[in-house]
């Protein structure tokens, strides 16, 4: 019976650690975008540029003219992540999520998590880019960042 | 069964005993005659306690065995497989997992060039930075158009 309890509070733990938090734009850089020939997937960690800017992960996917399911996908990734966020910016062009900026403020000072979407089509562009980002670095680092790149 | 002792057999043997001069056959047929017997004089007494706590002590002890039940010998194993599964899963998604840190699939093509994914990284980002200065601008035109009618 104890052991049963143990075995219990060890799965709980467990599913706890894995679940922890996961975005739902996650998914979408082990998805069917590694294949697609109008995909660009990037997958960078623990490098010395990104410990300079105070990150330790940077993932991005860039879409190349882009189908309406693939756009339709990464919205609906987005505002899943988004949904109950109180630290975002979105703005939207003709009905369609033109960019976003989400930051997930994490549980100790080195886990902050970024998502950074931005869709050219509804200003006649033919990209879409997708930026995952973790890392100690504060949202004005951030921006700075893409500020200063 | 006839008792081949007498009392005055179990007063010279506790005696014996509690002197230190009794052998491990004569402490046995000791035991025997303390059980049976219904003498209840003191050394007597003293001796049933003393040998009964040795007796206590000394027997092994017979651990009641644990019978666990089938339903939780298939959930402990089953438990133990999920936690295994689910650490290699964590393991496998994690970053960390990939020898090199720098990969970038393009156009479903693997690479780990760090020139090609650097220039990759710039290229996000500055497509980004672009957004970032339309979405400034809107919200400053945004405003102006609120001021102007504000002022009106």
């Amino acid at each position: 019976m104890k052991r049963g309890l143990i075995i219990i509070i060890v799965m709980m733990m467990a599913a706890m650690i894995s679940a922890k938090g996961r975005l739902s734009v996650e998914s979408l850089f082990k998805g069917r975008f590694l294949s697609d020939k109008n995909a660009r997937v990037t997958m960078v960690s623990g490098t010395e540029q990104l410990r300079q800017n105070y990150l330790s992960d940077y993932r991005s996917i860039t879409l190349q003219k882009p189908s309406a399911e693939q756009v339709e996908d990464m919205e609906k990734a987005i505002n899943a992540d988004a949904k109950n966020l109180s630290d975002r910016e979105m703005s939207y062009k003709d009905g369609q999520l033109y960019y976003a900026f989400l930051f997930f403020d994490g549980d100790d000072e080195y886990d902050n998590r970024y998502v950074i979407y931005l869709n050219q089509l509804p200003r006649k562009g033919n990209k879409v880019v997708l930026i995952y980002l973790e890392g100690p670095a504060l949202p004005q680092t951030v921006k700075k960042m893409l500020k200063n790149d | 069964m006839m008792n081949r002792y007498t009392d005055h057999d179990i007063h010279v043997l506790t005696e014996r005993y509690f002197e230190g001069l009794t052998s491990l056959e004569e402490e046995a047929a000791l035991r025997r005659m303390l059980a049976e017997t219904r003498e209840t004089s003191p050394d007597i007494l003293e001796a049933k306690a003393v040998l009964g706590f040795f007796a206590m002590a000394s027997a092994p002890v017979r651990r009641k065995k644990r019978i666990m039940p089938a339903v939780w010998r298939v959930a402990s194993v089953a438990a133990m497989l999920a936690i295994v599964v689910s650490l290699g899963w964590m393991l496998h998604q994690s970053p960390g997992y990939e020898r090199s840190n720098m990969l970038a699939y393009i156009g479903g093509v693997r690479t780990t060039d760090a020139d090609v994914i650097e220039d990759i990284i710039f290229e996000d980002l500055s497509y980004v930075r672009e957004a970032g200065d339309v979405v400034s601008e809107d919200i400053y035109s945004d405003f102006n158009i609120i001021t102007e009618e504000f002022n009106d």
